[in-house]
């Protein structure tokens, strides 16, 4: 029923510009991994068994679309209903609703425009395993991510048919998970509802052209492209538009950043001078085709490769650095599969010299943002999107 | 099938028995005075994998912070008492060595 097979990882995936030493030290303390298969999941490296948390390998994520069995799992609370579709149903309500209404599956697939599109949905959290100092928190390394193609209707075409009221202030959004213990703050998110009026917001149903799989949402979860993957709330089963701000516990006091850190979307109603919610995702990028420690055959020529987002403003450009960051040359962008999906990126490797060469890839939004090259350190551990520096050699 | 009942034998906690994932079973935590009563709580809501996950960024502060979260935030049944011992014994065994503690 479970495949285990254990994993010695070599160098972590990465190591940090000037922070050679450290790196080091994190990836020896890190150096196990167990690959463990969910039912219905291909084996994943298991960062926690319950609430279950795995994450995607560097070698599942070489392919445009992260296949379904292959995208990564989280979890913040362990009770996780298999959802009966025939009696599942989403219930749309509200204070700043005109009414309300319920929807089957059924009734959500023949009641609206079906639409798809490709988004990446990535933790807020992702790599803070790579931190520096270490933070608490689930240790990601870069597995908690994917690039899917969703399939579902608007949010906005569903809020539309019970109403929405001028003074609706946020959406409010509850899934059948639940935690053990009632005391438990259920995990419940809000959007503003401007992002959730927003015609790419979806309520999807369909993951890579296949309904979505258990441990990813089933049967039908939030879509918010751009937007870190705590909004995308999984097995979804309410909505409520209301004219204040909410208040519970994963929206009040967990994934919030200090303000004025990061240059991300508003989230007005729910800001505070100390901390602001985390929103959208800042633009980043991950080496695919290496990791540090990688030898190289000498005039063989090799291509690095790897995927490039951002909050949906779209990838401008994608450079390369083998000069500790002093120059940057443009690497070759593949095709643009939508502004909310990842962009691959390819970039020929120099192998005419023998000895060691060190790699810097650094994306650039369309909105102007850059890949900084010193970590934005926080508390949580979200947006790490340092500038990566993979250190191979040629022999 | 996926999920096994624990008997966790605690008559205080008896509406809310833990269900376990496969696999968890096998994570086997440092013996110490406080490991049965951290089993005991901590299974409750979530497998003790976490606590060798975290390890690497958690000293005494950290881990009051935290499990002080757990009981306020969270609800989990932890007493006084337990606190106490609860943080020896996740200071004690589950804790980076280098890392400083925070001002």
């Amino acid at each position: 029923m479970i495949t285990r097979r254990e994993a010695v990882a070599g160098l972590a995936g990465s190591l940090l510009l000037g922070d050679l030493a450290v790196s080091k030290r994190t990836a020896a303390s890190t150096g196990r991994q167990e690959l463990i298969a969910l039912p219905g999941k291909a084996p994943l490296i298991k960062r926690t068994f319950r609430a279950p948390n795995y994450e995607t390998p560097l070698a599942d994520l070489q392919s445009a679309f992260t296949p379904n069995d292959k995208f990564f799992v989280r979890y913040h609370l362990a009770n996780i209903p298999e959802v009966d579709v025939r009696a599942w149903r989403l219930r749309v309500s509200g204070d700043s609703a005109n009414s309300s209404h319920e929807w089957s599956l059924d009734e959500l697939k023949r009641g609206f425009e079906t639409i798809s599109l490709a988004a990446v949905n990535q933790c807020s959290g992702n790599r803070r395993g790579l931190f520096t100092p270490r933070v608490p928190g689930v240790q990601w390394q870069n597995g908690a991510i994917g690039n899917a193609n969703w399939t579902g209707v608007r949010l906005r075409d569903v809020l539309n048919k019970v109403g929405v009221r001028a003074d609706a202030v946020e959406v409010v959004l509850d899934g059948a998970d639940t935690a053990v213990l009632p005391a438990t703050p259920d995990f419940v998110k809000s959007l503003p509802i401007g992002r959730a009026l927003d015609e790419n917001t979806l309520i999807a149903f369909g993951m890579n052209e296949r309904p979505l799989p258990h441990w990813n949402g089933a049967p039908a979860r939030l879509i918010v492209p751009g937007w870190t993957a705590t909004y995308w709330v999984k097995h979804l089963t309410e909505i409520r538009v209301v004219p204040r701000a909410f208040d519970g516990f994963w929206m009040r006091s967990a994934y919030r950043l200090p303000a004025n850190m990061f240059a991300t979307a508003r989230f007005p109603s729910q800001e505070r001078p100390d901390a602001v919610p985390i929103t959208d995702m800042v633009v980043n990028s991950l080496v695919t085709s290496h990791v540090s420690g990688d030898r190289l055959v000498r005039d063989r020529p090799v291509e690095l490769r790897g995927w490039a987002w951002d909050n949906g403003a779209g990838v401008a450009t994608v450079d390369v650095s083998v000069d500790a960051g002093r120059s940057w040359r443009p690497a070759t962008l593949d095709r643009d599969m939508g502004r909310f999906a990842w962009r691959g990126f390819r970039w020929p490797l120099d192998t005419r010299k023998a000895g060691p060469l060190s790699v810097s890839v650094r994306a650039t939004s369309r909105s102007g943002a850059v890949q900084p090259a010193a970590l934005i350190h926080n508390a949580s551990g979200y947006h790490h999107n340092m500038i990566q520096t993979v250190l191979l050699e040629v022999v | 099938m996926r999920r096994v009942p624990l008997a966790l034998g605690l008559v205080l906690h008896a509406a809310f028995v833990a269900e376990t994932y496969a696999g968890e079973q096998d994570v086997q935590l440092a013996q110490g005075t406080g490991h049965d009563l951290v089993v005991a709580r901590c299974v409750i809501c979530h497998s003790v994998d976490y606590l060798e996950m975290v390890a690497p960024a958690m000293n005494r502060g950290a881990w009051e912070k935290t499990v002080r979260k757990m009981i306020d935030a969270f609800g989990a049944p932890v007493s006084d008492a337990d606190l106490s011992q609860i943080l020896e014994y996740l200071s004690t065994n589950y804790s980076a060595p280098t890392l400083q503690e925070s001002p």
